[in-house]
């Protein structure tokens, strides 16, 4: 991971749980959680593709957001200083929710993963004809250890909502001291077969997404790809903030 | 002269849930407010009743106004017993925008105020004299700047233009009328060419539901909490026996 020290399985747990965090803060109002997205988390590696999420959530793959608020793993509470609005400083305690904790393990069945995503995704795009077409983020670190996955990607971007296809955005976590890239708009400049391997799976982005990765300053064109090579952590959380931006969400 | 409230209709997104409309008013004897609560935000609803109700009270927006208004929101919630979403929310904030008019000191004027995209509009024999803070209907498309209960969202008020960008003042003879709506509303008025007239037939709450449920079926109007306030402009019994 470049400029950290902190381990990559470490950073991913974070910013999952930071993304959870922020989908769910957007749908929360004062009387109560809206349902405006189901979420799903599949973990691969030794052991398979499977649910990443525990206990009640762990039932089935996707779950609407309200779930999701009511079954962190934990809430952790931390103090602080706050200003009083008086000129003084109070003491607050704010909580903060946790769903995982770093995980790291051998293999890397890519295949399985994508596939798994896809069979979940087909059936919900059947059943949710008029939504947003479902967006999937996926972190990788590595090659993948059970074939070819490029063909089950291009499938897996064919399902489609009325409102459009699959958005798979790749975020490849690389351990190579290489400089980042972000949204590149062809292979010219990444770094190794994987690299470009990850880009050619990438959708390009949708219009409305460029607009808001324009407007956090990043350089996208229209051709640029859902691909971020190397990030930092900064990166990264921005990376899923645009990856989760629905086109009417208010 | 003076200001008669003729129309005030509102049908939500989901004209089933009427219950999760955030536009909001307050109408006074001479001051009127309007606000739409943005969707993504925590309690826009509350946030846009308290300054569409302190505006009526007092329209003298400005840096202090607004930091009451924040307080007053702040103050009012326990932010240690909200669960940890809660808590996050109310973090991001609520936002809304703010519509206001009022007939101006001199009798002959109105003055309006408009923090977002919330549209006034200036009628006269059935034809727009004027809209305001926009003219064209691209200008809906750009992400407006709302009053915010987070403090430092709140900057551009204390900006020397903002009173020029913000405020508008209209000469009105009896016989006009000031329409103000929210953005949908709005839109669909700047947009297209037959919508003045149409919404000006509008007589009851009935009559603009069945409207906003045609326009949204038709891809008109968008669909959002729609509202509409109409004013109407009346003479003083002197002028009118003069």
């Amino acid at each position: 991971m470049a400029g950290s020290e902190r381990t990559k399985a470490q950073i991913v747990a974070d910013v999952l749980n930071k993304t959870l965090m922020q989908l769910v803060t957007r749908c929360a109002k004062a009387d109560g959680v809206r349902d405006y997205f189901d979420i799903g988390v599949i973990g691969y590696g030794g052991s398979g593709a499977r649910n990443a999420l525990a206990g009640s959530l762990s039932q089935q793959i996707l779950n609407p957001i309200s779930a999701i608020e009511s079954n962190p793993v934990r809430i952790e509470e931390r103090r602080r200083k706050i200003d009083d609005g008086a000129g003084g400083v109070v003491e607050q305690t704010v909580k903060f929710p946790v769903w995982f904790e770093p995980q790291s393990n051998g293999g890397t069945p890519m295949c399985a993963a994508i596939s798994k995503a896809a069979e979940e995704l087909a059936a919900w795009c059947d059943n949710h004809p008029n939504s947003y077409p479902p967006t999937v983020l996926h972190i990788t670190d590595g090659e993948s250890t059970d074939g070819s996955p490029e063909q089950l990607a291009d499938g897996l971007r064919q399902f489609q909502t009325n409102d459009g296809n699959i958005l798979l955005l790749n975020l490849h976590v690389s351990s190579l001291a290489a400089t980042p890239i972000s949204f590149p708009a062809n292979e010219t400049g990444l770094p190794d077969q994987y690299a470009k391997l990850l880009f050619r799976m990438s959708s390009p982005l949708p219009t409305h997404l460029v607009k808001v990765a324009q407007e956090k300053g990043r350089t996208v064109s229209n051709e640029s790809r859902g691909y971020v090579f190397n990030a930092d952590a900064a990166e990264i959380v921005d990376f899923f903030d645009i990856g989760t931006r629905p086109a009417q969400l208010r | 002269m003076r200001l008669r409230i003729d129309l005030v209709a509102s049908v939500a997104k989901d004209p089933k849930r009427a219950d999760l409309n955030e536009d909001t008013y307050s109408l006074g004897e001479a001051r009127f407010a309007l606000s739409d609560g943005a969707s993504e935000s925590y309690d826009s609803r509350t946030w846009a009743r308290l300054i569409t109700q302190a505006y009526e009270l007092d329209q003298g927006v400005g840096v202090p106004w607004v930091a009451d208004r924040v307080r007053a929101y702040l103050g009012s919630t326990d932010f240690e017993s909200l669960s940890w979403s809660k808590q996050a929310a109310f973090e991001r904030g609520s936002f809304a925008t703010l519509l206001g008019l009022e007939l101006a000191p001199n009798g002959r004027d109105v003055a309006v105020l408009a923090i977002g995209d919330s549209l006034a509009v200036h009628v006269r024999e059935g034809a727009m004299l004027d809209s305001f803070p926009f003219r064209h209907a691209e200008q809906f498309d750009a992400r407006p700047q709302l009053l915010s209960t987070l403090a430092a969202a709140n900057d551009f008020v204390g900006q020397p233009d903002f009173i020029t960008n913000s405020s508008i003042t209209w000469s009105v003879r009896p016989g006009d009328q000031i329409l103000l709506v929210t953005d949908a509303v709005g839109h669909w008025l700047l947009a297209c060419e037959e919508a003045l007239t149409t919404l000006g037939i509008v007589s009851t709450d009935e009559d603009f539901e069945r409207l906003v449920a045609d326009r949204r079926l038709d891809k008109e109007m968008r669909l959002d909490d729609s509202t509409v306030l109409r004013i109407a402009i009346d003479g003083d019994e002197s002028e009118q026996q003069a």
